[in-house]
């Protein structure tokens, strides 16, 4: 692990996604729907 | 070319407005005009509707006043800062509005700009409002180019800032002053650390660590500090710079035989030399460093010099301390006859060195109206010093937050203590010389309800009612309130912040583990989530209340991935094939759902973080050096002690560092289950 580590810290990558892209409200949403209702139903 | 000729009239009546309107005393101070200047970037289609004014300072003390006339606002401050601090509070108070650059903003004003009020008129009790941390520099700032900057200078005005910590740009005052003694450039290639690591280079921790830090870079940051300091003192702000901690470079020491040093060591990490200051050296060099600053960056006689971050004198006498403090403060005289040491007491913190004997010692060398003692960390009444060290000991001081600790995303507070402490403070009759209040972030933070707090502070002599200033910070957030945002908040502030400290981490982002203990998220945080969830259909349009939402989701949901991790390991130990592949794809998925909600926001992206590191390269060899800095502070950090200290829930990372790792110890998890090798 230690070295797979080392090795990532290494690398260069030109093409990261460096701007937001996405609707946070619609994202959170489907999150909400899928794992919220659960979540609250557990409590 | 109507639209020209209409443009360029309101460019005009624009600049006459901001020309006529700076005082009434003198049209032309920078302050005013630097204060208007940043009313323009921050609310440019009202920028028209307010008239600056400077005013006298009150005993000596920032003030301001705001005041609506003929449907415009009058404001009048004692500095740019205090006219920025007016036009904040008038935000925040009468238009529910509220400038973040960072953490979301709410600058949505409909209509025109609200005058139902009376005259209001505030006289901050503190001299000093100090802002950063050595680290910041480094957690935050290390790739910033000027458009941040001038945005944090803006907010740091706005929130009643002046004595800000500016210690960038001071290696090439250092080369100038070592080519004097005989230590080229190259010499000191491995004495200056990478760009990333700048915070504990210049704190005595580390030499040479992610480095050689590159000529450009040097001459670079040369170029924006002094872009910096000019607007930064413009606003009426008296920047903390570089003093000299006897922190040398290894060359020094080797080509002057008989020279005095000690090694010290920080955590595990080779050993770094200071300068004794009983070498006659010692003093001829803070001269020459200070002399050659002032030459380059002017100066407002403040000198950043901490010793003993996290390490100890050789010596454990009082007299040799005081001595030390003595010689060093001598030397910033002979330099600056108006020279202050500004010092953070972190390390007085640690009574079985930093006893009240030896502390009042270290203390006792320099005359109290020479220094200034900056309590770090004051919501942790535990690491709190000055009721264990007599209110430091004559020395006027300056109570601070620090709150966070590596850039953490994670969210957390001491809200209450803050409050708590504060109040313990400026109430008890053993204060001493309290002088200042101030934000000793080591990361500029995702948690802006603790930072809104303190600059509020900053312009009341006591504490308000909690119940009072929370409902005034959501007004200021989100505009309008109703009954779901005030309960749903109600839920995060007793849970999220009424202890100071990180207490949640992401399981997700932890180095894989079996998850042994089953982790849910709080039912504060959870009802939390569905009330701001509920509200959105009127504040999907806010950004201060999408940054929220992200900001809670990625921590609501990233418990739930403990859950989920915590269910893979169960099935793993029952050896349940089909229920280990279900979560583990459960995990994934959730994992993936919430990297796609942290993209949606330029805080939460490493893309962003890598290709700031990027952009300041020449050449391809410095491409990769700033890249790797980028990448190992905020992972491995370097060492072993460190790793994953400031450790980031973002954007990029999951899909490329943290899951990439799950999936090793999953498939090995697996294999066992298949009847493959045994877990190691």
């Amino acid at each position: 692990m230690i070295s797979w580590e080392d090795n990532w810290v290494g690398l260069h990558e030109e093409n990261l996604v460096s701007a937001p892209t996405g609707n946070s409200i619609a994202i959170a949403k489907q999150i909400w729907d899928q794992y919220g209702i659960k979540l609250l139903n557990q409590k | 070319m109507n639209i020209y000729r209409i443009h360029l009239v309101l460019i005009i009546i624009s600049l006459l407005s901001i020309t006529f309107s700076c005082s009434y005393r003198d049209n032309s101070s920078p302050q005013v005009q630097e204060a208007a200047g940043v009313i323009n970037r921050v609310l440019p289609e009202y920028a028209d509707q307010f008239i600056l004014k400077l005013i006298e300072k009150e005993k000596g003390n920032d003030i301001f006043e705001i005041e609506p006339q003929n449907k415009k606002i009058i404001i009048r401050g004692s500095s740019g800062i205090a006219i920025c601090s007016g036009f904040n509070y008038y935000l925040k108070n009468y238009c529910n509005s509220v400038y973040n650059w960072r953490c979301g903003s709410n600058l949505n004003i409909k209509g025109s700009l609200p005058t139902g009020f009376k005259k209001v008129r505030k006289v901050t009790p503190y001299q000093y409002r100090y802002i950063f941390n050595y680290c910041t520099f480094s957690y935050s700032m290390a790739f910033w180019d000027w458009s941040q900057w001038e945005k944090m200078i803006d907010w740091m005005a706005m929130n009643g800032i002046n004595m800000p910590l500016a210690p960038m740009g001071q290696e090439i005052i250092w080369q100038r002053v070592y080519k004097k003694y005989g230590i080229s450039e190259e010499d000191l290639k491995d004495f200056f650390v990478g760009p990333a690591y700048n915070a504990f280079g210049r704190m005595g921790c580390i030499d040479g660590f992610g480095g050689p830090l590159p000529q450009s870079w040097i001459e670079n940051e040369n170029i924006l500090q002094k872009k910096i300091l000019s607007r930064e003192r413009q606003l009426g702000m008296t920047p903390v710079l570089q003093g000299f901690t006897g922190h040398i470079p290894p060359a020094l020491a080797k080509k002057n035989p008989g020279l005095k040093f000690t090694n010290l060591v920080w955590l595990d990490f080779p050993a770094t030399y200071l300068l004794d200051w009983e070498d006659p050296l010692f003093t001829q060099i803070s001269k020459d460093f200070i002399t050659e600053q002032t030459k380059e960056y002017g100066t407002d006689h403040l000198y950043a010099i901490d010793q003993f971050i996290e390490m100890e004198p050789t010596s454990r006498d009082t007299v040799y301390l005081k001595n030390m403090s003595r010689e060093i403060f001598s030397s910033i005289d002979q330099a600056d006859p108006e020279g202050k040491w500004v010092i953070q007491t972190w390390p007085f913190k640690t009574p079985e060195y930093w006893n009240k004997e030896r502390t009042k010692a270290y203390f006792g060398g320099v005359p109290d109206n020479r220094m200034i003692a900056l309590e770090l960390m004051g919501e942790s009444w535990k690491y709190t010093g000055w009721y264990k060290h007599d209110g430091w000991y004559g020395k006027p001081w300056i109570w601070s937050v620090i709150s966070n600790f590596g850039d953490n995303v994670s969210m957390f507070g001491g809200v209450t203590q803050i409050a708590d402490n504060l109040q313990n403070a400026l109430s008890s009759s053993d204060r001493g010389d309290l002088a200042g209040m101030g934000m000793m972030m080591e990361g500029l933070d995702y948690n802006p309800v603790t930072y809104e707090l303190v600059s509020d502070l900053m312009w009341e002599s006591s504490v308000p009612d909690l119940k009072v200033w929370k409902r005034k910070f959501l007004k200021s957030r989100y505009g309008n309130l109703n009954d779901t945002i005030i309960s749903g908040w109600d839920h995060l502030f007793n849970y999220y912040y009424t202890q100071s400290g990180l207490f949640e981490v992401n399981p997700i982002i932890k180095r894989p583990f079996q998850v042994k203990e089953d982790i849910w998220p709080s039912e504060d945080a959870v009802s939390g989530a569905r009330d701001l969830m509920a509200a959105s259909s009127g504040l999907q349009d806010i950004d201060a209340y999408r940054y929220d939402i992200v900001n809670l989701f990625r921590q609501v949901f990233g418990q739930y991935a403990g859950h989920l991790l915590y269910e893979i390991t169960i099935n793993y130990q029952d050896k349940n094939i089909k229920q280990f592949d279900t979560s583990v794809n459960e995990f994934l998925e959730l994992s993936h759902k919430l990297e796609e909600l942290m993209a949606t926001r330029e805080e939460f992206l490493f893309g962003k973080w890598s290709d700031d590191s990027r952009k300041h390269a020449t050449n391809p060899n410095e491409k990769e050096l700033y890249e790797w800095n980028a990448r190992a502070i905020i992972t491995t950090w370097g060492g072993r002690i460190l790793y994953g200290y400031a450790i980031k829930d973002w954007a990029g990372l999951y899909s490329r560092y943290y899951l990439p790792r799950w999936e090793k110890l999953f498939a090995e998890m697996r294999s066992e289950i298949t009847g493959g090798k045994k877990l190691d």
